[in-house]
Formats: C-alpha cells, sequence, structure tokens
C-alpha cells in the first residue's frame, strides 16, 4: 500500500484504469466462455436430440417388422456426422437391435435401462438416451453418443480471441489513460506550482488559474479564497509593521529625550538611596552601623573566619549606671554622652573592625582576624581603660563605666546568633562580678543563665500557683528558755523538684522585678500569721522579715509595709525587717533615708549577716540598725577556730557598744551554744533548736511552751 | 419377444426365463412324442407355430401403419377366412387397440358378413375362393393380407413370404390405392416388392 501512495496520482490513474479494465473484461470474458460451453452443451445435446428422433421416427417400423438390415440402414445417416461416435437401437428387450459406430471405435455400450437422465456429459464425450415410441408404445431405444472434441476446439479457440483482446484492451486502455489522466492531472500541476511559486516569491497576488465545477475547481476556487486571507493578512501586516516602525520611531525620540532628563534626576536619586542604605544600616544618633549592619557583616566575618581558619571576637559592651545620668540630667546629655562613648570606642579598635549601637547603652564590637583570644581582652580593657576617663558633657564631669563580655569564633560559638547571645551572657555575667569589667564567655555562663531564664519563668508562675510558702525558725531567749520570735523565711515548693533554696531564686526575682510582688506577699503572709499567733494569746511573739536591696531600692516599699502592718493589724514594734550588710552598703544615702523612714513607722531593723561585709563601724552607726545578726559562717567553727571566735566576740562588743541587740544564727551545737552564752548572749537561733518549720509546728511549740529537744541540753 | 427365428447373437436371458424354456422344450418333446403318433398332418409343427405367431404380429403392426378414410367408432375388426393356422396365434393380439380402437377378432366361413372387416386374412385353405374375396372387396377401404403364394398379384394388398426363413412381405399399391388405403411409406421401405399393378 505504501509503495501505491508513493507513486504519482498520473500512474495511480493509470493503474487504477488498467485494473479495472482488466477485471471487467476477465469477468466478461469469463462469462461469455460460461455461456456459450453452456449454449455449446445445449446445442449438442439439442442436436442429438433431434438425431435421435429421427432414428426413432425411422426406425420404428423396422423395430417393429424385425428388420435390424433396415434400422442399420436408419443408422447409416450418421457416418455423415463427424462427431458421433457410435449409435445403438436397443429393441424393447434393450437387445441390441442395430448399431453403428465409427471406424476404429470399439466403444463399450451401456444398458439402455432405467436411467436419471438422458443426456450425460461426460468429459471427452455426450452420450443420449431416447426411448422410440410409436403410438403410444414403448418399442426400443436409441443411444448416441457424440464426442465433445469440437466444443473443447471452440473453447480453446474462444480463449485465445478473449486473450488477444484482453491484450489489445488493455492497450488502448493504457493509451487513453495516459491522455485522460491530464484531465485530473493537469489542474494539480497547475495548483502546485503556483502554489511553489508563491512561496519562493513571496508573491500572494498570484493566482490559480481553472475552470470546471468539479471537485478540483472547487478546489482551486478554495485555494485562491485562502490565497486573498493570506494577501489580505499580510497587506495588514506591513500596514501594522510600517505603523510599529514609527510608533518605535517616535518612542526612541522619547526615551532620548527622557534618558537625558533621567541621567540628571538618577543622580540625585542615587544619592537619595545611599543615604537610604545608610540610615536602614546605620544609628542616626552615633552613625555607627546598626544590629542589621552588624549582623551582616558578622556572617561575612564569618565566612571570612571559617575559610581563613582564623579567629574573631565579639565585644558586648553595656555602660554601667547609663540609665541614671539619662534620667538626671537629660536626654540630650545622654545623646552627647553617647555620641562622645562611640568616638572613644571606635579609636580603641582597628580600622577594618566594627562597632555598632544595638539601642540604649548597649554597643557591639566585631574584632575579624585577631592573632588569640588573648587579642579580645587586651582590646576590651583598652576600651574599658579609654571609657574611665571622665566624659565633659554639657558641663558635667561624668564618670562611666562598662561591662564588656567576651565570645570568640570558634571556641564558644560557629554561628552570628550562638556568639551574639554569650557575649551578652558574659556581659551580664560582668556587671554580676562589679562591672567595669571584660568577661570571657565560658560554657558555664551559659548553663547558668539558661537554668536562671527557666527559674525566673517558673518563679513568675510560683506566685500565681501559691508555690510559694513561708517558714519560720523560732528565736530563743536561752535565758528564759522561751520562744521569744521567729523569723520567716521564704519556700519555693517546686511540684515534683521540691524545694528551692531562697539563695537560687532571690536573685532571679531581683533581677527580674519579681522581688517587689513576693516581697510584698511575704509581708502580708508574715504579718497575718503573727497576728493569728498574737490572737491566740502570744502576744509578745516577734516576726522578722528579711529584706532584699532591690526591694529596699525600690520606691514605695514603705507604701507595701504599710499596707502589710494595716492589713495585719499587728503592732509595729513586734515587726523586725532584716536587711543585709550588702544591702545597706550598697546605695549608702537612699538606704539610709528608706531605713529611717521604715523606723519611723515603729517597725525594727535588724543588720543581717553581720560580719560579712566591710562596712565601717561609722557607716553602721549612721543606720537606725535595732539589732545586728551574727552571721552563721562565724558561727560554724566556734569556738575550735581562733579567728572566728575574736569575731564573734568583736561583734558581740561592738554591738553591746553601740546599745545594738544581738542574735546569733545557726547554733548548731551545744558547744556553740555554751560559747555564746559564756559570752553573754541572750537569743539565738538554729537547729540545735529547730530548723525552720510551718506555723503549725511553732504554735504547738508555742503552747507547750518548749523549745524541742533543748532544756535537756541547757540543763547540761 | 423374438423375430427372427435364428437370432445370431443370444441377447441375456434372465433365469426365470430361461427355467421357462426349459419348461417349453419338456412340453415340446412330449408334444412331437404325441405327435409322432398321431397322423402326420402337421409334419413340421414347431417352426410353423413360431411363423404363424410372427404373421399374427405382423398383422396388428400392418394395421398401424395402414390408414383408413373411414372406420366405424369403437371397434377395429380383423375378419381371418378359412381354418388356418394363425388362428392359434390371434389371441395374443386380444386387448389391442388399432387407431384408438378395440381390435375385435372375426372367423369368417362366409362373405357375407365380409362388408365389417378393416383387414382380412385369407387362410390357405381359402385359396379357391379368392377371387371371389379379392373382387369383393375390390375398391372397398379394406386391406387383404394372405400367405398365399401370388396374392399380390391375384389382387390382394400385402402377402407374407418366407425368405431365408424369415417373414417378409410385399405390397400391392395399386391395389391399395383402389381400396382407398393409404400405407405407410416405413412400411413400404420394408417390403420386399412392391407392385402397382391390377
Amino acid at each position: 500500500m505504501r509503495a501505491i501512495n508513493n507513486i504519482s496520482i498520473r500512474h495511480k490513474l493509470t493503474l487504477i484504469i488498467m485494473i479495472i479494465s482488466t477485471v471487467t473484461l476477465v469477468i466478461a470474458s469469463f462469462a461469455f466462455l460460461t455461456s456459450d460451453r453452456l449454449y455449446s452443451q445445449k446445442n449438442v445435446s439439442d442436436s442429438l436430440g433431434i438425431m435421435a428422433d429421427m432414428i426413432a421416427a425411422n426406425s420404428a417400423a423396422a423395430i417393429l417388422f424385425g428388420d435390424p438390415a433396415a434400422a442399420s440402414e436408419t443408422l447409416g445417416f450418421l457416418k455423415l456426422q463427424n462427431n458421433i461416435e457410435a449409435g445403438v437401437i436397443y429393441d424393447v428387450d434393450n437387445g441390441i437391435f442395430a448399431i453403428y459406430h465409427k471406424p476404429g471405435m470399439s466403444a463399450q455400450l451401456p444398458d439402455p435401462g432405467p436411467r436419471a437422465e438422458n443426456v450425460m456429459f461426460r468429459g471427452n464425450y455426450v452420450e443420449l438416451f431416447s426411448d422410440i415410441i410409436y403410438q403410444g408404445e414403448k418399442i426400443g431405444v436409441v443411444y448416441l453418443r457424440s464426442d465433445m472434441r469440437s466444443i473443447h476446439d471452440r473453447l480453446v479457440w474462444f480463449l485465445g480471441i478473449v486473450a488477444a483482446v484482453l491484450l489489445v484492451s488493455l492497450l488502448v486502455a493504457y493509451s487513453l489513460s495516459a491522455q485522460m489522466q491530464h484531465i485530473i492531472t493537469a489542474p494539480l500541476f497547475r495548483l502546485s506550482a503556483i502554489a511553489r511559486r508563491i512561496s519562493t516569491e513571496k508573491n500572494y497576488s498570484l493566482r490559480a488559474g481553472g475552470e470546471g465545477r468539479d471537485e478540483l475547481g472547487s478546489l482551486i476556487v478554495d485555494f485562491n479564497i485562502m490565497l486573498e486571507e493570506i494577501q489580505a493578512r499580510d497587506e495588514k501586516l506591513k500596514t501594522h509593521q510600517e505603523e510599529l516602525e514609527a510608533r518605535v520611531a517616535q518612542r526612541t525620540r522619547e526615551l532620548e529625550r527622557a534618558n537625558l532628563e533621567l541621567a540628571s534626576s538618577k543622580e540625585q536619586a542615587e544619592s537619595v538611596a545611599k543615604r537610604m542604605q545608610f540610615h536602614a544600616h546605620h544609628d542616626s544618633l552615633t552613625g555607627l552601623p546598626n544590629r542589621v549592619l552588624l549582623n551582616d557583616r558578622i556572617k561575612t566575618e564569618l565566612a571570612h573566619a571559617r575559610r581563613e581558619q582564623s579567629i574573631l571576637a565579639l565585644l558586648f559592651l553595656d555602660l554601667d549606671r547609663f540609665k541614671i545620668i539619662n534620667d538626671s540630667l537629660g536626654h540630650a546629655t545622654g545623646d552627647q554622652l553617647l555620641r562622645i562613648i562611640s568616638r572613644r570606642v571606635k579609636d580603641c579598635v582597628r580600622e577594618g573592625d566594627t562597632v555598632a549601637r544595638l539601642g540604649g547603652d548597649e554597643f557591639m564590637v566585631l574584632l575579624p582576624r585577631i592573632a588569640s583570644a588573648s587579642d579580645a581582652g587586651r582590646i576590651s580593657n583598652k576600651i574599658i581603660d579609654s571609657l574611665t576617663e571622665p566624659v565633659s558633657c554639657n558641663g558635667h564631669d561624668l564618670h562611666i563605666t562598662t561591662s564588656v563580655g567576651i565570645s570568640i569564633y570558634p571556641f564558644d560559638g560557629t554561628d552570628a546568633e550562638t556568639l551574639v547571645r554569650n557575649a551578652d551572657i558574659s556581659m551580664y555575667r560582668a556587671k554580676e562580678l562589679g562591672r567595669n569589667k571584660a568577661v570571657y564567655y565560658t560554657a558555664e555562663l551559659n548553663a547558668g543563665s539558661r537554668k536562671q531564664l527557666v527559674l525566673e519563668t517558673n518563679l513568675r508562675k510560683a506566685l500565681e500557683r501559691n508555690e510559694l510558702k513561708l517558714f519560720y525558725q523560732p528565736k530563743i531567749d536561752i535565758a528564759l528558755n522561751t520562744i521569744v520570735g521567729v523569723e520567716a523565711l521564704l519556700r519555693w515548693q517546686r511540684p515534683g523538684m521540691g524545694y528551692i533554696s531562697p539563695k537560687d531564686f532571690i536573685p532571679i526575682a531581683e533581677e527580674s522585678g519579681l522581688i517587689t510582688p513576693i516581697g510584698e506577699w511575704v509581708l502580708h503572709t508574715a504579718f497575718r500569721q503573727l497576728r493569728e499567733w498574737h490572737d491566740a494569746g502570744f502576744t509578745d511573739l516577734t516576726m522578722a522579715v528579711n529584706l532584699s536591696s532591690v526591694q529596699l531600692a525600690r520606691t514605695g516599699f514603705e507604701n507595701i509595709l504599710e499596707s502589710a502592718l494595716v492589713d495585719s493589724g499587728i503592732n509595729p514594734a513586734l515587726a523586725e525587717l532584716e536587711v543585709t550588710e550588702n544591702v545597706a552598703m550598697k546605695n549608702m544615702e537612699s538606704a539610709a533615708a528608706t531605713l529611717y523612714k521604715l523606723k519611723k513607722m515603729g517597725v525594727s531593723i535588724a543588720m543581717d549577716d553581720f560580719g560579712t561585709g566591710y562596712s565601717s563601724l561609722g557607716y553602721l552607726r549612721s543606720l537606725p540598725i535595732d539589732t545586728v545578726k551574727i552571721d552563721q559562717s562565724f558561727v560554724r567553727d566556734i569556738p575550735d577556730n581562733m579567728e572566728d571566735v575574736l569575731i564573734a566576740q568583736a561583734i558581740i562588743a561592738m554591738a553591746s557598744s553601740l546599745n545594738m541587740a544581738l542574735v546569733v544564727e545557726g547554733i548548731e551545737t551545744v558547744r556553740q551554744l555554751n560559747f555564746f552564752k559564756q559570752q553573754g548572749c541572750r537569743i539565738v537561733q538554729g537547729y540545735l533548736f529547730s530548723k525552720p518549720v510551718e506555723a503549725e509546728a511553732i504554735l504547738d511549740m508555742l503552747r507547750a511552751q518548749t523549745v524541742p529537744g533543748t532544756i535537756n541540753l541547757i540543763r547540761q | 419377444m423374438h423375430y427372427g427365428l435364428t437370432h445370431p447373437t443370444p441377447s441375456p436371458v434372465p433365469a426365470e426365463r430361461h427355467a421357462c424354456r426349459v419348461c417349453h422344450r419338456l412340453l415340446l418333446l412330449l408334444l412331437t412324442l404325441l405327435l409322432s403318433w398321431l397322423p402326420a398332418t402337421c409334419p413340421a409343427g414347431d417352426t410353423e407355430q413360431t411363423e404363424y405367431r410372427i404373421k399374427a404380429a405382423f398383422l396388428y403392426n400392418f394395421a398401424r401403419f395402414v390408414t383408413w378414410p373411414d372406420i366405424p367408432a369403437g371397434q377395429f375388426t380383423l375378419c381371418v377366412f378359412g381354418d388356418d393356422p394363425i388362428d392359434e396365434q390371434l389371441d395374443t393380439l386380444l386387448n389391442k387397440t388399432v387407431h384408438e380402437r378395440r381390435l375385435r377378432i372375426v372367423h369368417l366361413n362366409s362373405l357375407a358378413m365380409i362388408g365389417e372387416c378393416q383387414l382380412v386374412y385369407v387362410g390357405r385353405s381359402y385359396t379357391h375362393n379368392l377371387p371371389e374375396v379379392i373382387s369383393l372387396l375390390r375398391e372397398q377401404p379394406v386391406l387383404t393380407v394372405s400367405d398365399i403364394d401370388g396374392f399380390i398379384t391375384s389382387g390382394g394388398i400385402i402377402g407374407f413370404r418366407l425368405i431365408d426363413n424369415k417373414v417378409r412381405f410385399e405390397i400391392n399399391t395399386g391395389a391399395a390405392g383402389t381400396a382407398g388405403l393409404s400405407i405407410s411409406s416405413k412400411l413400404l421401405t420394408l417390403a420386399t416388392t412392391i407392385s402397382s399393378g391390377e
């Protein structure tokens, strides 16, 4: 089929015509030959029938009168028939009556008995039986046999003719189709020639010529319509293109003009953009890079450091007490101070280092490519030193110090976030260590700060969840052997974690400011508890409550105390506030002022942990102290440690001379008790008598008027 | 049925027929013994019997090849004059039809009834009356047949002859024409002699 598809239409048409004529002729010839054969056979059988009839008619009398010679004469005319091979007349008993056969033929004669057909074609010959009937009576049978050679000859002859006709017809059909296929192919060739010309010349105005209303005619018409559309589109395209070109030219001119305008405005824009970018990345006050730019630089330098395997340091600077300056001298002074400080810091570092202001009084210094970690410490100290010089600002000479936290890549972190955080932690540590210091980051710092954060979070919740509880440790008058008062001690009972020491959580409470609500709660609770005991009949019992330095420093503490006193309705003289030596030392003037105010309200003041600080006696005298408590750190090794014995004796002497009451804490052994007894001390507290216990236990002790486990010992 | 007395090629005979022929032979033997005892009136009875059987058949066939101008409806009358051996063989013709009429066989000893006959066979015993019969039947549409020698020359129409022991016949077409009968040419071709004289 593919082979046919590949040949040209011209040849296809010829082929089709040839095939059709061949098929037609073959069918026609076959029909003709078949009909001719049938006709010939009928002819033969008809002529045989006529002959048989003739023989029957002419031999009837001979049969009836038993005259075979006459019958043989009748058969004699068969000699003239070329195709007759044999003729036989049978009598009524099927006996041979007369016989003829062609010379040289000795045919086997058939039995003329009952038979299906009178005429039988048997390939090479045809035979016929015909009854001889005379006046309705069958008197014999005629048998004739004719060869078919003539019919075969005739068939062969006809086949020859058919073959010749077929050949001639094919030749004629071929030559005719060669001529007539032009009728179909010529317009197609013309069409394809036009199409080819159009595609090479791109001339869409060409048209295919053609007449006729057949399929080819309509194809040509459709082709021309298509060409017209293409031409129309082509022209439209051309106009569009021209318009477009004109427009492009105009736009180009406009653009050139606009470009000139732009060139000038671009310069402006660029400077604006530069400024914008600068503002986006720099602190407007100091002109230092801000946090954004710093983070960028840290990342860049980290990448360098990683590649070069160099060391990089981050310094976190926080000015000490800057807030006080800002609050007291005003923002303008603060701002100026910050500008001067940033200049100084910048002067301390190399060209490629970055000094950034993170906001407020926080600065960050990025030191890339330092030789060793100690370089960071050196530069930190340089900065601290340079800032220590008084700053002359708006007529004030300001003394400013700074705390510096140092983190080093790659030791303290490998990414910007960790390094910044660790520098921050170190800075806080520096503050804790007394400010005006530089502190390297250590892993412990990190752990501590993390623990702190967790505690702080939980502490906030502790108040709400009533996890805070007050325990009370009795103070014993060893002369009278009675409980004269109690000290309230705060405990934090975390579910599933037991008690947490105040040493651990009070600093956090102080830092986070939680100390205020906690302290308030402590005062209220302790005073209410005291009131309960007073109501129970122990009206002389005193209650000591510890105050934190932060608590004391806060303005408005007097109000809190006042409300606690009023709320409980206790006699203020029975309330005692314990402050540590350090509390009093930190802000001497303000602390003293506050303590006087409190004293005025009727409460007594005790100095806790006396002896641990470095307070001068003179200073101590200036404070409204009623009682001093000897710190248990001196008590522990008494009476074996001579030094502690001397200190204790000195304190006891001092208290006595200053006319202050004295309380000894942390009495755990009988020997300790005996020592202080000998020194004339009356009021003691410690595990020897009772550890801090819950309010109910205190009530039991009061009621029993006994101090558990002590009486016997005292008697000793 | 065999027309030839001596057929050269014996056709296949069915077994029963063969058995019958044995019966015939036995019968013939008995008959011969009987006849040899009897006065020899009929010295060659067997041959004569066959000959007359054939002649009887011929009589019937003659009637079929001859056309009569007028035949009374209902029957065709075959008349036999005189005592003749053919009488015994005519029984085979009973119940046959000729020209669509029933064949009737009548024995005549006088000429009185001769007007009813279409075919007249004149036996040898009637030889003496032959001229009277011929003259009586001249111009009558009656076919006359006889085995008397010189019958057709005496004015008869068909005469039997024995040639080579075979029954043949001769025809006088003139007499037939006078009688108003037409004889089929097929019959004529079989005749040994055809004469047209009166």
